[in-house]
């Protein structure tokens, strides 16, 4: 039987606690990352390659802090792009807001 | 009953005291980055922030990283928000075999020809005005030419920076994201290199 909140006032308090400390836990891979990583996976069909996009994937390196998922995401908008230079043949497109 | 929950609580936030992140300690692996001579980048999957400073504007930096596949990787080139670097715009590009031939006004821009077979991707400055960025382990704050994700291909890649109009000042390449804890080496013995 599980303990009513009501009469343990530590537990709301624990709670709120553990809330606020996995505020800053991480972020989710955005929607740019998601578009660029895509986006490799169809140059590397196009090329028989397997790059290495191990930082961008959703348990990956860039999620760890909101300033780190900031910076991915801003790199994986200006990275689809130079993509498509790299390969004129790549359909993919933006993640965000063109 | 009661003191059992306590128990619990206490122990929830001490587990998670344990495991919050520390944000102080995320942070590029920061080095010295030398005019002349070349920087072995032995473990590319790692993030790094390379500091250089354009003594003269002829300087040419060299960076060489060998990812066993091919690998994607967030680069930029930041410079201290100060006033008399206003006008300096270090640029780099990425230079090895598998890499798109550079256009004409891009090669025009290369500070030395491309060695035979290999390609390059030039760096740009997406903003004129550039956008500002606070650096959060030296705590200050940089123009950047704004983080890019790269393809490059598997093999030895050689990253070129050189100041296109000659102005001089420091700099930071930047790879990758502050994305772990990551041993700050030297840094604080070394402040004056790092932070200005």
């Amino acid at each position: 039987m599980g303990l009513p909140l009501s009469r343990h006032p530590t537990w709301p308090l624990a709670a709120t606690f553990w809330a606020l400390l996995c505020a800053s836990c991480g972020a989710e891979q955005g929607p740019e990352c998601k578009a660029f990583v895509s986006c490799v996976g169809e140059l590397d069909v196009l090329h028989g390659t397997h790059t290495n996009v191990d930082r961008f994937l959703p348990e990956g390196a860039c999620w760890g802090s909101d300033k780190g998922a900031e910076v991915c995401e801003s790199a994986c908008r200006r990275g689809i792009p130079r993509l498509r230079e790299q390969e004129p043949q790549l359909s993919c497109q933006q993640g965000g807001v063109p | 009953m009661r003191r059992h929950a306590t128990k619990w609580a206490l122990g929830a936030l001490v587990t998670g005291l344990l495991l919050a992140p520390s944000h102080g300690a995320l942070a590029h692996l920061p080095n010295i980055f030398e005019a002349g001579e070349l920087l072995v980048i032995d473990d590319p999957l790692r993030s790094f922030a390379l500091y250089g400073e354009f003594e003269r504007p002829d300087d040419f930096f060299e960076a060489r990283m060998t990812p066993a596949t091919p690998l994607a990787i967030p680069v930029e080139i930041l410079v201290p928000g100060r006033d008399e670097l206003v006008d300096h715009r270090p640029l780099f590009a990425i230079v090895g075999p598998g890499l798109p031939v550079p256009s004409a006004a891009e090669r025009a821009l290369l500070p030395r020809p491309l060695p035979e077979g290999a390609g390059a991707i030039v760096a740009r400055y997406e903003r004129e005005d550039r956008e500002v960025i606070f650096e959060s382990f030296t705590r200050r704050v940089f123009w950047t030419n704004g983080p890019t994700a790269y393809v490059v291909p598997a093999g030895e890649m050689r990253f070129w920076v050189w100041s296109p109009e000659g102005t001089t000042g420091k700099f930071v390449l930047g790879f990758g994201v502050e994305e772990g804890r990551q041993d700050p080496g030297d840094l604080l013995s070394n402040w004056g290199d790092y932070a200005y």
